[in-house]
């Protein structure tokens, strides 16, 4: 009896094997591919997914998305003195560049983990089972604008401006989710896909006709102003015009009152597109205000790399313009004369959590100005009194009294330029209009030195990243010789 | 023939005497012990093969009737080796008795489902001696044993008391997986926090290091394995041993040789001189320039001098004004750390009689570290029991708690807040507490208390991390880790058949961490936000179980013992944190208190293995050893075309002392030949390793937002690894042992990225591609140099090497940080720039570049030996040389004389070099950091000093740039234990009721000679060295005692 039951519970004990689906495991915090798009839902999440990650801190702390790169831009220009050496230091003096650096590597691999991501939603989108028609064009719509967008920030970084380089190599292309490396396209090549993808978008948009669902989405009016911003990289002046007035329509200006409100909080101003924050998503001392506030403790406030606005701009500014005597503070930095700047000020308000200016009617308004004095000055006179009125409607709320615009001609070219500086300073615009408008590099009444002389050369080779060593060393397509020189 | 006849007719003649009279006699005598001559209280004496007898009174005495026939008695006691002695018609029998341990040990290995006698055992293993283990004053005994095994490298770790240090058993494994070996307690694998187990509460700590010792482990033993059994009763009377010990701790490493106020000062007066040089100055523009706008532009305005008005601290001539006055003094290090106090306190009782056994302990730990508020504190119980129910069926449970908590400011990493990098690197002209800046004097608050100075006083802005003072934060800040380990094995033992034996073992690993992060409200990180905390918490659940059907037989000379099982694992991971800001008040951290939601998120990981296994071991009159494995496991971590795989080995062993051919060898004691071979696996590769993931951590505002995470890969499984092994191992005239091991381990199918180009947006994606070979010896030599009643002295040495071969790659090359990984090349190779000095005409460093030509025939032509000055222009070589020792080693000598045992252990490491990226720090090019210097800037290049090797301090990015100048020779040499103790007399002891005393001193860490003052050579695997805790030297008191 005793050896029966001992030889059963042998036989229990050899034979307890698990069930079947014991070894099924699956993850809590990630989705299988094979599930994310039968939803337009997920669609609409990886396009989401791409958004946050344009505003999310990688790794270092100069290192939160697209605001990131803006600040980058601006501090590559000549309006921002930076009272100490600390974060973003090598990018304000010009020497940031090379394959291993970590700011080429992240301006690389930012905007094409966003396109591989976007590829995938183009991809996929139209196997969602719920979407309508209408629907499935606005996923792909809103993911060609984010591609698009995200080669043409790339293409200004990695190459000298459009024109004058339409043949010199730009960017591997892709348009599909793949896993093999593509050769260096041309700058043309680049450009063409660019233009194609957002004339895609706007005719999607056009068709789907949906409103939007908030203001990190882009749409219409986003297309039409990226499309806008490509243009006048292009020289195209009518696209540019157009594009950027089809942008703004249903926008008005901010008034002196929403200009002054810290530019911290899209509710209380009149933006086209924005990354709104909130505080479980902030990335606090790795964030935009963070470097650029000086309101709020951040690296700017607390003095780590304060940065100022150069004197030499501030002697170019009217009397009167409300940008000039309500915004700016005069101090000094290592004996430099500079102004301290509460455009952006979130003190008081969304602090770290202040939500990123992407684009506004204002950029759209000089857009076409400076779009058509250029036609103008080509022979199109009439654009002439067009591109004054433009300017005049800007003056009209940043003056509490409006001077009129008198410049003509080459002028008032000069001027729109300068209009740019003083709205946009701050918003990333530096760089890429140093750039395309070939002027080289002058800074004065900087306290550091960039350069001996603080001069360069436009389409100095020192202005273009290097092509990262990763992607030179992994992309079977590209060689040493294929390297930025 | 002759006198065998007379006892059978004398006996016959007694049991004729007994018949007829029962005829008894009297013997008496004393027992005593032949360790001191006591006499031995309650020592059995009896007529061998009866039940007449009796025991020893409190002297030691006996006395007994027996009957006159009696021929033996049998004295035995626990503890000691009984004996049998004949009567031969005396009436006064003394006998002294010899103490078990003075008996060869018989050393027993620990190895998977079993236990093996040493020389039965045809795989590769270490026992660590416990006592040793037990003597080295640490917190988590992975930190005890370098140096007391051979073919284990360890990492000397962080001093953060509790922390664990890093171990690789033979070589290095894996290159993108873990290369961790397996740690087993008592079965199982085991889940929990290893620095939840005493050492005390250790019986074997064995290192399985060959195919034939791990193999049973399958998918999870490719790295080795660790074995650690806890204790249980022995046979024994009652016993109690308390051990006590309190210590001291301060910093193993001292700190680099940096600069004084002084010097920093005038070494940065000459850093801007020399900028104001490149800038284009002229000497006597950039001198005034440098004097006069150091404290205003560089220092952030602080000046730990006073001058004279209109004087400047440091004169035009770059040296300090001899009119200056200290104003301070503070020293950052000796404020931001203490010398820690460290207590350890274990009580156990363990009894054992032939049905049952119990091993009770209690142990409670409290350590604290060198830096202000780092501790860790444990209390931990044990019981472990086992029980026969019926002479068929035994039971046992072993059952562990353990709760500690850790503080752990931060003290190691890239935050400011990093005491060590903080002490380390500030300038020391900053001071700690807020003083007036003419006069130093100490500015107090209201209640007369010192207050910090936060680097923003009096409109400065400290050039070192202004707003933040480490001091304030560690008393502010809370980091606290709270952890509950219960771990639990039981089992059920069925004997059936005569052979059989059927097990059915359980093991059920509970550990529970609880975090908390508070940084303060008033100063700091969280300061604009009104302070923050976040609370964490991890589950960590592991169930095992396994059903064991053992065989075991002899035939004749043929002894069989075959096992087969099932077993299964389930492991089940939650996490869960939150974080709040904007809290009211100082003082209050806790969650419920913050005003704000700033972060939360929570995850499971599962993982389940199941698993099929069998092992047969043969042996030939105890000369021919013969060892089977197998094992299959399934895995969820692969897709289910790949989750199954097939593991095993196959080991034999000779031992040719027990041939005829050398039994007339009376000095050989033992010789055995042995070899095994094996495939085992290697799944550490992450729990979903083949799914296309999107992370769902993107959400966008209010709106959930996907990015993809992970690519697809079904095709990936796990690291196979094939070793073989074959030793010799020897004992010679009763006195030396030798073991030698020779090793081969290849990895394949290693778990790698295949690179991608980011510009497809990833950098890769795993893949079974790589390969690996580690090839090495490990020597282990014991000697018994001098073994007498009042001296005797051993010698344990052990020898270890390994070469380390990348044998298969993806692609050529892939650089990895300062590493190149190549076929024929080793993991840890370094490829950096060449530091070709510096141009003595203008101080600038110079790297090696390759100029690439063609010759008079059209052949390309390499030229090395160009230097530039582009730090970006110049060429990466392979340096020559690897983090990996060529030897590493560690001696112990033990002495006893007398009443003391002495004994030390010394480690050391031979070759291999690593990065010392802590000095190339203190060598920077920067301005305006407010960070110091090591001493040699004051040897930089200077136009009156140009046959320097270091270059001009200047202001300048790359004047540190990573090359092989910061490359140093790793070579050291490691005081890493002495223990003096003294054994109370015997005699003195046992009129108290103990039954052995001894007191003791034991230090640890001592000292570390290497290259460079403040380096630390074994502070990593990959020799890249960082500002990290010290390493802790304690010197504890102890104290152990049984009774």
């Amino acid at each position: 009896m005793r050896k029966l039951s001992i030889i059963s519970l042998l036989l229990v004990g050899i034979l307890v094997s698990c069930s079947k689906d014991f070894l099924e495991t699956g993850p809590s915090a990630s989705i299988g591919d094979d599930v994310v798009f039968k939803s337009k839902e997920g669609s609409k999440a990886v396009i989401d997914g791409v958004t946050r990650d344009w505003r999310e801190y990688h790794d270092n702390h100069d290192q939160f998305g697209v605001k990131a790169i803006d600040l980058v831009s601006d501090l590559m220009g000549e309006d921002i003195v930076v009272g100490r050496l600390h974060w973003f230091r090598y990018d304000y003096t010009i020497d940031n560049r090379g394959a291993t650096y970590r700011r080429p590597t992240y301006v690389w691999s930012l905007f094409y983990r966003s396109i591989r991501n976007l590829n995938e939603v183009i991809k996929h989108y139209g196997e969602a089972t719920n979407a309508t028609d209408e629907e499935k064009a606005s996923l792909k719509a809103q993911a060609l604008t984010m591609r698009a967008y995200s080669y043409f920030r790339l293409i200004q970084h990695f190459q000298q401006t459009y024109v004058g380089h339409e043949n010199d190599p730009g960017l591997p292309i892709y348009t599909e989710p793949i896993n093999a490396g593509k050769p260096r396209a041309t700058v043309q090549e680049v450009y063409d896909l660019i233009v194609a993808d957002l004339d895609e978008a706007i005719d999607l948009f056009e068709t789907a006709n949906l409103p939007r669902r908030d203001i990190s989405e882009v749409n219409l009016s986003v297309a039409n102003g990226v499309r806008a911003q490509v243009a006048l990289v292009m020289n195209d002046w009518a696209s540019a015009a157009a594009h950027a007035n089809a942008a703004r329509q249903g926008y008005s200006l901010n008034s002196i009152a929403q200009y002054e409100s810290g530019f911290d909080n899209y509710s209380q101003m009149v933006w086209m597109w924005g990354l709104p924050l909130n505080e479980e998503q902030s990335t606090i001392y790795a964030s935009f205000f963070s470097h650029l506030d000086m309101t709020i403790g951040g690296y700017a406030g607390l003095g780590y790399s304060p940065k100022y606005l150069c004197s030499t701009l501030y002697a170019q500014m009217q009397a009167g313009d409300i940008r000039r005597d309500d915004l700016l503070s005069a101090t000094t930095t290592g004996g430099v004369p500079v102004y301290t700047n509460y455009k952006f000020a979130s003190s008081g308000d969304k602090e770290f959590s202040a939500d990123y200016v992407m684009m506004r009617p204002e950029e759209m308004l000089l857009i076409e100005a400076e779009a058509r004095i250029r036609m103008a000055i080509a022979g199109a006179a009439a654009e002439e009194a067009v591109a004054q009125g433009l300017l005049q409607d800007l003056w009209d709320v940043r003056f509490a009294t409006p001077p009129t615009v008198s410049e003509t001609g080459a002028a008032l070219l000069d001027r729109i330029l300068l209009e740019r500086r003083i709205e946009l300073w701050g918003e990333g615009f530096a760089f890429y209009d140093l750039m395309r408008l070939k002027k080289g590099l002058n800074r004065t009444n900087h306290r550091f030195a960039a350069v001996p002389g603080n001069t360069i050369a436009a389409e100095d080779p020192v202005f273009i990243y290097e092509i990262p060593q990763a992607e030179l060393d992994n992309n079977p397509e590209m060689g040493p010789e294929d390297q930025n020189p | 023939m002759k006198k065998r006849l007379a006892i059978f007719l004398a006996s016959m003649l007694f049991v004729g005497v007994q018949l007829l009279q029962a005829q008894t006699v009297r013997i008496t005598g004393t027992v005593t012990s032949s360790e001191d001559g006591m006499p031995l209280p309650g020592v059995s004496v009896v007529v061998k093969g009866t039940t007449v007898g009796g025991a020893t009174d409190a002297n030691g005495k006996y006395e007994l009737s027996v009957p006159a026939n009696a021929q033996t008695l049998s004295i035995s006691f626990i503890g000691y080796v009984s004996q049998d002695v004949a009567v031969a018609g005396r009436a006064i029998i003394d006998v002294v008795l010899e103490p078990e341990t003075k008996q060869i040990e018989e050393v027993v290995v620990v190895a998977p489902y079993g236990t093996y006698k040493k020389e039965s055992f045809t795989g590769s293993a270490s026992a660590v001696k416990t006592e040793k283990l037990q003597e080295i004053q640490v917190s988590n005994v992975t930190k005890a044993l370098e140096g007391l095994s051979s073919g284990i490298q360890v990492t000397s770790g962080l001093g953060q008391p509790g922390t664990t240090s890093t171990i690789r058993i033979r070589g290095i494994g894996s290159m993108n997986a873990s290369s961790a070996p397996l740690y087993v307690v008592d079965g199982f694998p085991f889940s929990g926090d290893i620095n939840s187990i005493p050492a005390q509460d250790i019986e074997n700590f064995s290192v399985l290091k060959d195919a034939s010792a791990t193999a049973l482990y399958g998918s999870r033993a490719a790295n080795g394995i660790i074995m650690i059994t806890t204790k249980k009763g022995k046979k024994d009377r009652t016993q109690f041993n308390v051990v006590a010990n309190v210590g001291v701790s301060t910093r193993a490493i001292p700190e680099y040789d940096v600069l004084n106020s002084k010097q920093y000062m005038e070494a940065l007066w000459q850093k801007v001189y020399n900028y104001q040089l490149s800038q284009g100055d002229d000497d006597a523009t950039a001198r005034a320039t440098a004097s006069q706008d150091l404290i205003a532009d560089y220092t952030g305005g602080y000046n730990p001098y006073s001058v004279p008005v209109g004087q400047y601290t440091i004169l035009e001539t770059g040296k300090l004004n001899p009119e200056a006055n200290k104003l301070w003094n503070d020293n950052w290090y000796d404020e931001l750390h203490q010398t820690g106090v460290r207590q350890e306190y274990q009580i156990s009782a363990s009894s054992g009689t032939e049905k049952s056994n119990y091993y009770l302990s209690a142990n409670m730990l409290n350590e604290e570290g060198v830096v202000k508020a780092s501790n860790f504190k444990r209390y931990s119980l044990r019981l472990n029991n086992e029980h026969r129910m019926k002479d068929w069926v035994k039971v046992g449970l072993n059952l562990s708690a353990a709760a500690s908590e850790q503080n752990y400011p931060v003290s190691s990493g890239s935050s400011y807040v990093n005491t060590f990098m903080w002490s380390r690197m500030i300038a020391p002209i900053y001071p700690v507490y807020l003083r007036d800046p003419n006069t130093g004097e100490l500015v107090r608050d209201a209640n007369g208390k010192k207050q910090f100075d936060y680097g923003d006083s009096y409109g400065r802005a400290r050039a070192y991390s202004a707003n933040s003072n480490p001091l304030g934060t560690i008393s502010l800040d809370k980091r606290v880790y709270k952890t509950d380990d219960i771990a639990t094995r039981g089992f059920v033992e069925f004997n059936f058949l005569k052979d059989f034996k059927l097990t059915f073992n359980g093991s059920v690993d509970y550990s529970n961490y609880t975090g908390l992060t508070h940084q303060n409200m008033e100063v700091g990180d969280a300061q604009s936000f009104g302070g923050r905390s976040t609370r964490d918490n991890g589950r960590t659940m592991s169930i095992s179980s396994n059903q064991l059907l053992n065989y075991s037989k002899t035939f004749g000379v043929h002894n069989v013992d075959a096992l087969v099982g099932h077993e299964s694992t389930q492991y089940l991971y939650n996490y869960l944190t939150a974080t709040r800001t904007g809290f009211p008040l100082p003082d209050l951290y806790e969650l419920n208190a913050g005003a704000t939601n700033e972060a939360s998120g929570s995850y499971e990981d599962n993982f389940r293995l199941e698993s099929y296994l069998g092992r047969v071991n043969y042996d030939y009159a105890s000369k021919y050893y013969l060892t089977l494995s197998f094992r299959t496991d399934g895995s969820s971590r692969f897709y289910k075309d790949n989750r199954w795989g097939n593991f095993w080995s196959v080991g034999a062993s000779w031992r040719i002392s027990e041939e005829e051919f050398l039994k007339g060898f009376a000095w050989l004691n033992n010789a055995r030949i042995k070899a095994s071979y094996g495939s085992m696996g290697n799944d550490r590769v992450g729990y979903y390793a083949y799914q296309a993931l999107y992370s769902t951590a993107y959400a966008n505002i209010g709106y959930p937002g996907f990015l993809l995470s992970r690519l697809g890969t079904p095709e990936l499984t796990w690291e196979k690894n094939v070793q073989l092994n074959t030793g010799i191992e020897a004992r010679v005239f009763d006195r030396f042992t030798v073991n030698f091991e020779y090793y081969i381990r290849k990895s394949d199918d290693l778990l790698f990225t295949q690179p991608l180009p980011p510009s497809t947006g990833f950098s890769g994606y795993d893949a079974n591609i790589g390969a690996i070979e580690n090839r090495g010896f490990d020597i282990e030599i014991n000697a018994k140099v001098l073994e007498n009643k009042n001296f005797s002295w051993y010698v344990d040495l052990n020898l270890s090497h390994f070469k380390n071969e990348i044998t298969k790659l993806p692609q050529e090359e892939m650089i990895n940080g300062n590493k190149k990984w190549m076929v024929g090349h080793s993991i840890y190779d370094y490829y950096l720039r060449k530091y070709a000095g510096v141009d003595p005409a203008d101080g600038k460093s110079m790297w090696y570049i390759d100029y690439t030509s063609l010759d008079g025939d059209g052949n390309v032509v390499v030229d090395s030996t160009r230097t530039t000055k582009v730090y970006g222009d110049a060429t990466r070589y392979y340096t020559g040389t690897s983090s990996i020792p060529d030897l590493t080693g560690g001696i112990t000598n033990s002495f006893k004389i007398y009443n003391f045992d002495f004994s030390f252990l010394v480690t050391f490491g031979v070759g291999g070099q690593v990065y010392d990226g802590s000095y190339a720090g203190l060598m920077h090019g920067t301005l305006t950091n407010g960070t110091n210097f090591h001493k040699d800037i004051l040897k930089a290049w200077t136009p009156d000093n140009t046959d320097s090797n270091i270059p001009i301090n200047d202001n300048d990015q790359n004047v540190n740039a990573a090359s092989d100048r910061f490359l140093t020779d790793a070579d050291y040499i490691s005081f890493k234990n002495v223990t003096l103790g003294y054994n109370l007399p015997t005699n003195f002891i046992k009129k108290y009721g103990f039954s052995g005393a001894k007191v003791f001193v034991t230090g640890t860490n001592l000292f570390v000679i290497s290259k460079r003052k403040g380096m630390d050579p074994q502070q990593s695997l990959d020799g890249n060295l960082d500002n990290v805790y010290s390493p802790l030297r304690t010197i504890s008191f102890g104290l152990n005692l049984n009774f």
